[in-house]
């Protein structure tokens, strides 16, 4: 009893981990993708139909 | 035509690090990370002598082995931009992000490694921790590592912090083999490779299938999040890029009006 209590914390530990460090990566990308106003010269772009500047792995 | 730009931006947005190939690819983590549980917990049979606490070693190999291969690619890429970084059009700037990226990667995994295995520990050997050849091994692995993140950090000009930081990964390296074969060389707690080759496994049958897939899958999810985590290196560079940018152009526009500038006081002080 005392070793699954121990395996579903170590599962738990690890899913969970790999789920925060994930959403961390993501929120970093978006919030830098906001700061540098990428998003701004998409709608800029699509109003005036040019060619807009996006990172080369859109 | 209006109703579509919101719809772009927020496209854009939302996708920031992300393209179809990781998309493809994190769907696919996800879904066999699922599979890791289930096989891992329900369908593996108990051990002989381990009984349940076997089912840690489908955690703690194939994070183990991320953090190895994370440290081994961080290794060549800092060799890369040391041998052929200043041939290159971007200064081996590509080799390095390739480095950073691995390397936090590997820190990540490395982490991971020292808690599943310190839980493993406690149910076989009685105790969480032991300052063993392979255990301490890994500790200083992890703690070089975290000295290299840290390294890069330090703000200079980026040729200089991506040398500084090639050189530091490479110091961090002679590591690596010290600790992969400790439990041959020194006396440790720690058991020999079960898998350090397929063809003559330590382990057979449906715990060597449900551990090969693991550590197929964890390979997936660590592909994934090096990928993301290179381009938001990528984006902290033109942020940076960017802000000096800004800085001389606020300094350019002082000098122009000199009747507000700093210098032209102190001058005429």
């Amino acid at each position: 009893m005392e070793s699954w209590g121990m395996i579903l914390t170590g599962y738990g530990i690890v899913f969970g981990a790999l789920l925060g460090y994930a959403l961390v990566v993501l929120r970093r990308g978006r919030r830098l993708v906001d700061q540098l106003g990428l998003g701004e010269l998409v709608t800029e772009a699509a109003e005036v139909g040019e060619h807009h500047e996006e990172p080369p792995w859109t | 035509m209006n109703s579509a730009i919101p719809e772009t931006t927020s496209q854009f947005a939302r996708s920031a690090t992300a393209s179809i190939p990781t998309r493809v690819l994190g769907c696919l983590a996800v879904a066999s990370l699922a599979a890791v549980a289930l096989l891992g917990l329900v369908v593996s049979p108990r051990d002989v002598n381990q009984g349940e606490a076997v089912r840690f070693m489908y955690l703690h190999l194939p994070v183990i082995w991320i953090a190895y291969a994370s440290f081994v690619l961080a290794a060549v890429a800092s060799a890369l931009l040391l041998w052929k970084g200043a041939a290159r059009p971007d200064k081996g700037r590509h080799y390095d992000r390739l480095a950073g990226a691995a390397a936090e990667v590997g820190v990540f995994f490395t982490a991971l490694t020292i808690i599943t295995g310190a839980m493993w520990g406690r149910l076989t050997w009685g105790v969480y921790w032991q300052w063993d050849a392979r255990l301490t091994t890994t500790a200083i692995m992890f703690v070089s590592y975290l000295g290299y993140l840290a390294l890069r950090q330090i703000p200079a000009e980026p040729v200089v912090r991506s040398k500084r930081a090639a050189i530091a990964s490479l110091l961090a390296a002679v590591n690596l083999p010290l600790g992969h074969y400790s439990v041959d060389w020194g006396v440790t707690l720690h058991q020999e490779a079960s898998l350090s080759s397929l063809s003559d496994p330590l382990i057979t049958g449906d715990m060597l299938v449900v551990l090969v897939f693991s550590v197929m899958s964890f390979t997936i999810v660590a592909a994934w999040l090096m990928v993301h985590r290179y381009r938001v290196i990528r984006l902290e560079e033109i942020f940076e890029e960017e802000g000096l940018e800004t800085a001389l152009a606020a300094r350019r526009a002082e000098v122009d009006q000199p009747g507000e500038s700093g210098l032209e006081t102190a001058g005429a002080l």
